[in-house]
């Protein structure tokens, strides 16, 4: 995996879908390694006949934290090293289980400029291979403007218009 | 006994739990600071691509932007919430949302994550100690096709010990 080239405010069209980021097929061992990262021993990650006997569920599930990790590297690949991935909001709508391809999507919605940025709005969300959308989202993601300097870090929301805030 | 089991109306609960909203926790700092290793298994678990948080000779020195959220562990001298497992109706879960906050008294049998909304300020260093300030923004009543739920929200900020701000959230908990 490697970062695009930085992406200024300019090269960017309403409609202008960002590369898709695509993680499995997922497997139990991929949710247990989530799990034991983040310390989250909430069964239905991992104990199999916990999720589906006493929860009803269709099978362990992928947890909803790792797919917002997966939602915000499909916002910083696209933000490059010189933009920035202010605000994002996501649900988790539906549920994902072991062996599934989800595959992370983004779409730009709105462009403005914001001071000496421009600033993107995006749909977000991540889809199975069926199709089906389980996290819908948008984001809004600062870009350098061409000839531009990057966006400042730390990142203060004072270089952006109060109007657009 | 669940809610369901009690008998009582989701607006009952609701009645009482409405005052909690706007309470606030006193702030915590998290148990250890941003550990590398930490990091790198974070970074593995979430199939992220590591370059983006290393410096030009490949040294990890960020973490990903949303990692402070996972920095308040369990410490040395806390029970062992895997001592509960023997109960073969335990879900792993802590019934307390965040330290300090009030409790929330409502006997749900499914707790669900809703979903986030997020604003980033910047990347939490390596070495860095993190601390979060938590309060209840927000609790209202859903009905759907399997029957009532709360929505909780829970607002977090999140900023190094010096005060410098990395981010702040807002979670949506679901309970049934």
């Amino acid at each position: 995996m490697s970062e695009e080239p930085q992406r200024v405010f300019e090269d960017v069209s309403v409609g202008d879908a960002l590369a898709d980021l695509v993680k499995g097929p997922l497997s139990p061992a991929h949710l247990m390694r989530w799990s034991s990262a983040i310390e989250n021993w909430h069964r239905i990650h991992y104990d199999r006949p916990y999720a589906i006997e006493h929860d009803r569920l269709p099978d362990i599930l992928v947890s909803g934290s790792w797919k917002q990790h997966v939602l915000l590297q499909l916002l910083s690949r696209w933000a490059g090293k010189g933009g920035w991935a202010w605000q994002v909001r996501l649900q988790f709508r539906a549920m994902n289980v072991p062996g599934e391809v989800l595959t992370a999507w983004g779409r730009v919605a709105g462009l403005q400029r914001a001071g000496a940025f421009g600033l993107a709005d995006l749909e977000i969300g991540i889809r199975n291979e069926a199709g089906a959308e389980s996290t819908p989202g948008s984001a809004r993601v600062l870009l350098p403007v061409r000839g531009g300097p990057p966006v400042p870090r730390p990142f203060t929301p004072d270089v952006v218009p109060r109007a657009l805030r | 006994m669940t809610a369901a089991e009690t008998g009582r109306s989701l607006a009952s609960y609701l009645g009482e739990l409405k005052p909690l909203m706007g309470a606030g926790a006193p702030e915590v700092e998290a148990t250890h600071p941003v550990e590398a290793s930490e990091v790198r298994r974070f970074i593995q678990a979430s199939m992220d691509d590591p370059a983006r948080y290393c410096d030009e000779d490949g040294t990890l020195r960020f973490a990903p932007p949303a990692f402070p959220m996972h920095m308040f562990r369990r410490g040395l001298d806390e029970a062992d919430p895997l001592e509960a497992m023997t109960d073969a109706g335990f879900d792993g879960l802590r019934r307390s949302f965040r330290p300090g906050l009030p409790a929330i008294d409502f006997p749900f049998s499914r707790l669900l994550n809703g979903g986030y909304a997020y604003s980033f300020f910047r990347l939490v260093r390596i070495g860095e100690r993190v601390r979060r300030a938590s309060s209840y923004r927000d609790i209202y009543h859903r009905e759907g096709r399997s029957g009532g739920s709360l929505f909780l929200l829970i607002a977090d900020a999140y900023a190094t010990a010096d005060g410098e701000p990395l981010l702040e959230t807002v979670e949506t908990v679901i309970m049934r």
